[in-house]
């Protein structure tokens, strides 16, 4: 998993490549941890096609950490199969999922 | 024996499927028990890294011992299967052992000084086993706390999610959290519920085989 980031007005944009399997989730919850302070965090899923429980364990902790600080975790530009994932498990309610996480974005300033 | 000081998902499903006072198995549907404990035994695996999986396949992670002799010898099953199955497959297969896993959980409990064995007679000449509990303080603090995540709104940590799963997918969580503040919540369960891949697949191989012996009933039963 090869993961970038960059900034978007308030918001830390991690960019994800790869699959979230066990090596992408370990290498996820090694970036992003000391990122959930409380601030504003978003996902770009764009290059993701592939994820497992691993994976999505990873990303419920997150988001239960980053909603304890108060902060938000925003997930978007998902792949048609890692979608179909988060709607088979009913995730898609439980995480703020967007069709396009620059333009949420901007649209929120 | 695991070395843990907590409790495993197989020994945590045994503790909740029985009375707290009476020792006597709670009242769950043909096979449920046996599905939950196979996906309680998967829920171990994957939570020490040792299986991953998705809605196709369970994969195997790492051979390494977990020091579990039951979870060990699953894992070598697993491993042992050239191409990966989908996880309903192994739920499937590992029912078949249920109580096996059952009875070492037993004897953990028992050794922990959670639960005691104790022989009844009934009409004088039935032999019944029952496990009434010792110490009530694991199966209290897992209880309260999965009531406070299905009463309130917060999300729950992945290995409650897990647990929760279990327990919803063999019905053991309708009878633990019944009345009319958790009747309420019924669509909040089942979203909790979701959470977690095995414990969803566990509930499909559930209503797969509750839909195929209705089907095998005669008309009128």
């Amino acid at each position: 998993m090869n993961i970038t980031e960059s900034k978007q007005d308030n918001w830390t944009v991690f960019t994800l490549n790869g699959r979230l399997d066990q090596d992408g989730s370990a290498a996820l919850k090694t970036t992003l941890t000391p990122h959930l302070t409380g601030g504003l965090v978003a996902l770009d899923f764009t290059q993701v096609e592939y994820v497992t429980s691993q994976g999505f364990r990873v990303l419920l902790q997150a988001l239960k950490e980053q909603l304890a600080q108060g902060g938000r975790l925003l997930l978007g530009n998902l792949s048609e199969p890692v979608r179909a994932f988060f709607d088979i498990a009913g995730l898609s309610t439980t995480f703020k999922v967007v069709h396009d996480i620059h333009a949420t974005i901007a649209a929120a300033k | 024996m695991t070395t843990s000081t907590h409790l495993t998902f197989v020994e945590e499903i045994v503790l909740l499927a029985l009375d707290d006072t009476t020792g006597a198995p709670l009242p769950m549907p043909v096979a449920a028990f046996g599905y939950a404990l196979a996906g309680a035994l998967l829920c171990d695996l994957s939570l020490l890294n040792r299986i991953d999986t998705d809605p196709e396949k369970l994969v195997v992670l790492s051979t390494e011992t977990t020091c579990d002799p039951i979870l060990d010898q699953a894992l070598a099953t697993i491993a042992a299967v050239p191409t990966p199955l989908p996880v309903s497959r192994w739920v499937g297969v590992f029912s078949e052992n249920a109580r096996v896993y059952q009875a070492a959980a037993i004897d953990r409990l028992v050794a922990r000084g959670i639960l005691r064995r104790e022989e009844k007679k009934i009409l004088w000449v039935f032999g019944v086993r029952r496990y009434p509990t010792i110490d009530n303080h694991e199966r209290t603090e897992v209880r309260t706390r999965l009531a406070a995540l299905i009463l309130g709104d917060d999300l729950p940590d992945p290995r409650d999610a897990m647990l929760l799963s279990l327990l919803t997918a063999c019905h053991l969580a309708e009878v633990m959290f019944a009345g009319p503040e958790f009747n309420a919540r019924a669509e909040r369960l089942a979203q909790l519920a979701k959470m977690d891949l095995v414990g969803r697949e566990v509930a499909a191989s559930l209503d797969a085989l509750t839909r195929a012996l209705r089907s095998a009933l005669p008309l009128g039963m």
